[in-house]
Parts: structure tokens; C-alpha cells; sequence
């Protein structure tokens, strides 16, 4: 393996150690997130902050099939959600790497990441220049949130664990 | 404004940022009708493909009920896509299972959803994100100028980002064995495909992203550069030891 490609397993490791630390923190955050299981059959709905109406899809009113086809919706309220100025720092999971575990610490203030701290990185003379240029390189890249994720075929299970859950009912 | 559906097992979520000061976007009840329209082709397809319901065209088409000269276009251009591929990967792709039944999951999943894509740009939304069980279309950016930031599931956690593709519009539809096992095979052999642990795709449209991905898994590690020679596509896949190969995604930072 030449020396990218650990700066590389670094990175993943610390990107996906963030994410986990943020989903951790935003899913703590949150009281009550509605199950996908118990969702109402038929209709879509949004709520804007002044409508209450509830259109329902247009189509299907003959659907037996046996895959359910319920449908909800849940408005985003989007930035303004929830930032509070409270710093709080999440001490994220060890995540391995194929060159050895990493684990950061993640400090919020409100919902914008402000430090980034290597807890523990690989043992190795290529990674040392590179940890601390990564973790700033995070933190100014942190304003590019994740809108989506792109996964396998989530299993309900699994997409019920996942941060595109998470970001479908923030 | 969010929308979220399940039909054919997965959750359907729709994204459109709030129009803002821009006095040409759609307003809200235009968005809601385009959705509703939007998972209206879904549902249709659902009720056309689904291998699940008896009396689905395609289970119709598999027990040699109906005969290609009367099925629907819809039907005819989805087969013809999957042709198309079939030829394309030099086999790798098929829509055959090695039982002999005819399944379409590998494409009727990209298609509809692109389909809806197309009905909401169709319906005047410029600007969204549609994520159908974890294969994405966007169009438009966030916002003008900004791409739509899209997080790739790492194989070993349901709740982490492996990385984040910017992509302002396109499509990007990623395959693995982590959630349902070795689930992809190689026509060729119809042996499962396991050198590649994890796989994403990203093209223009989703039939292409979706197809590809499961052709570079089907492939193994020759996948990668057939998908950027072939088909021009960006691609990014896990091998099962870990380490990354990427191709054309031109990455600011490493994967």
C-alpha cells in the first residue's frame, strides 16, 4: 500500500467517526421519532409551518398488494431547527481502520462542529503530519452536511438504524 | 418540504428546499402535487414489476401468460434496458436467476425512481433530492450553485458515512453485501459475487447508476474501470479486505 491510500484509511476513519458522533449526538437530541411501522396507510402529508391540510396521493385507491403502501411525510424545518448555543463535545466510536483504530472527539456548539480532537489514530510515522491537517480539514469542510445517504437496499431494519432515517425525520 | 413514502419495501423520501426569495420556484402546494405525482409512478411501477404479486405483468410475462407482443411499453423498455446492459457487461449483468425466473429488481428500482425523478422536474420542481431506498437522484443543487452533499453508507454501520459525494445533479446508487449478503451473482457463472464488499456509482441518470453498480459488483474489481470506460460513470467500491478503489469521482479528498 503506498502512503495516500493510508492517509486515505485515515480519513474514512475519522469521516465516518464524525458522522457516527454526529448521528449519535443529533438522534440523543431527539425525543420522539416516529416509526416507519406504525405509519398511517395512503397519504402523503406536510406540514409547512402554517398549513394544515392533508392531500393524499393521488393514486391507488385499489392498492391490495401486499408491500403496504402506506406513505408519510414530515416537513424539515431545516437549519433553523434546534441550534442552541450549548457546546457540547461527543467522544465518537473507534472505527478500524485496515491500519489501526481511530476515535475522535467531536465538539458542537449548537449543530456546527467547532474541534475536532484525535483521541487515537494509527501508530504510524506516514499518519503523524497527516492527523492533525485532516481533523482542521473536517471541521472547515463540516459545513457541507450530508443531505442524503446512498446505501444497499436498506432492509427496514437497517434503514431504521441509519442516518438517512435520521435526516427523513429531523 | 420532506415526503417520505414505502412502496416495494423501501422508503421513498423526497427533499425540496424551501423556495426561499427566488420568486420563480415552485410554491408549496405545486411541490405537493408534483410528489403526489411523483409516487404515483412508483406505485404504478410497483403494481407492473413486483415479482412478489402474482399478477404483476412481469409474473405474468414469467409464466409465459403474456407474450411480449402485448406487453406494455413500459414493460418492453425496461427489458430493452436490461438487454442493453446485459450485452454491455459481456454477460456479467442478466436478468435471469439461476432458477430461470425472469427478475428485474436489479433495474425496475432505478427506473421507476428516475421516472418520479422525471415527473417532479416534469411538474416544475428544479430543485430536489429523492432518495428511493438508498439510490439517489438530484437536480438543481441544495442551491443555486451548491451541490446536494451525498453521504455514502459505510458497509460495516448503518449510522456512518463512509464519505460524501457533492453532486449537483445526477444519480448515485450504491450495491453491496452488508445488508441482504451476496445477493448479486455474475450472469456469466451464477456464482455470487463477493470480491467487492461494497460498490457506488455515480452517473446521470439512475438507470445507469443502478445497472452499473450491480454490474461492478457482479464484476469484481474489473468492474471499476469497465464502468468509467463504458460508461463514463465515477465509482468508488470496497474491496472485502478494507481498502478502497476509485475511479472518476475527482474526489477534493481522498476516499
Amino acid at each position: 500500500m503506498t502512503g495516500p491510500w493510508r492517509g486515505s484509511a485515515l480519513f474514512v476513519g475519522v469521516a465516518a467517526v464524525i458522522g457516527a458522533a454526529a448521528a449519535a449526538r443529533f438522534a440523543a437530541a431527539e425525543d420522539a421519532a416516529p416509526a416507519m411501522a406504525d405509519a398511517p396507510s395512503s397519504e402523503t402529508t406536510t406540514s409547512g409551518s402554517s398549513d394544515s391540510s392533508s392531500p393524499s396521493a393521488s393514486s391507488s385507491a385499489d392498492d391490495t398488494d401486499s408491500s403496504t403502501p402506506s406513505s408519510t411525510s414530515t416537513a424539515s424545518s431545516d437549519d433553523s431547527a434546534g441550534s442552541d448555543d450549548t457546546e457540547e463535545t461527543v467522544v465518537g466510536s473507534t472505527s478500524s481502520t485496515p491500519y489501526g483504530s481511530v476515535q475522535v472527539s467531536v465538539t458542537f456548539k449548537g449543530t456546527t462542529i467547532t474541534k475536532v480532537d484525535v483521541l487515537q489514530a494509527p501508530n504510524d510515522q506516514q499518519s503523524d503530519g497527516a492527523t492533525p491537517t485532516l481533523a482542521s480539514e473536517v471541521v472547515e469542510a463540516q459545513s457541507a452536511k450530508v443531505d442524503t445517504v446512498s446505501g444497499a437496499t436498506y432492509t427496514s431494519e437497517a434503514y431504521l438504524e441509519s442516518v438517512q432515517y435520521a435526516i427523513d425525520h429531523r | 418540504m420532506r415526503f417520505l413514502l414505502t412502496a416495494m419495501a423501501l422508503p421513498f423520501s423526497v427533499d425540496v428546499p424551501d423556495a426561499g426569495t427566488a420568486a420563480a420556484a415552485p410554491g408549496g402546494e405545486q411541490v405537493r402535487e408534483a410528489v403526489a405525482r411523483a409516487f404515483a409512478v412508483i406505485r404504478v411501477a410497483e403494481r407492473r414489476f413486483s415479482r412478489h404479486l402474482p399478477d404483476s405483468e412481469l409474473s405474468r410475462l414469467d409464466r409465459a401468460e403474456l407474450r411480449l407482443h402485448d406487453a406494455s411499453p413500459e414493460l418492453l423498455e425496461v427489458l430493452t434496458v436490461a438487454e442493453t446492459f446485459a450485452q454491455a457487461s459481456g454477460g456479467a449483468f442478466g436478468v435471469e436467476r439461476p432458477d430461470g425466473h425472469l427478475d428485474l429488481d436489479g433495474v425496475v428500482k432505478g427506473w421507476a425512481a428516475q421516472r418520479a425523478a422525471d415527473a417532479l422536474a416534469a411538474a416544475g420542481v428544479e430543485r430536489f433530492c429523492l432518495n428511493a431506498g438508498g439510490d439517489v437522484v438530484v437536480q438543481g443543487g441544495r442551491a443555486p450553485g451548491v451541490p446536494w452533499q451525498v453521504g455514502v453508507r459505510s458497509p460495516w454501520s448503518t449510522a456512518e458515512t463512509l464519505v460524501v459525494l457533492p453532486v449537483h445533479d445526477g444519480a448515485v446508487a450504491t450495491s453491496g453485501s452488508y445488508e441482504r449478503g451476496a445477493h448479486v451473482r455474475d450472469a456469466r457463472t451464477g456464482a455470487p459475487a463477493t470480491a467487492l464488499v461494497s460498490a457506488t456509482v455515480v452517473a446521470d441518470d439512475l438507470v445507469t447508476a443502478d445497472v452499473a453498480v450491480t454490474t461492478v459488483v457482479a464484476l469484481g474489481e474489473d468492474g471499476v474501470a469497465w464502468a468509467q470506460d463504458e460508461l463514463g460513470c465515477g465509482v468508488l467500491a470496497l474491496r472485502a479486505d478494507g481498502t478502497v478503489v476509485r475511479s472518476g469521482l475527482g474526489l477534493a479528498h481522498p476516499a
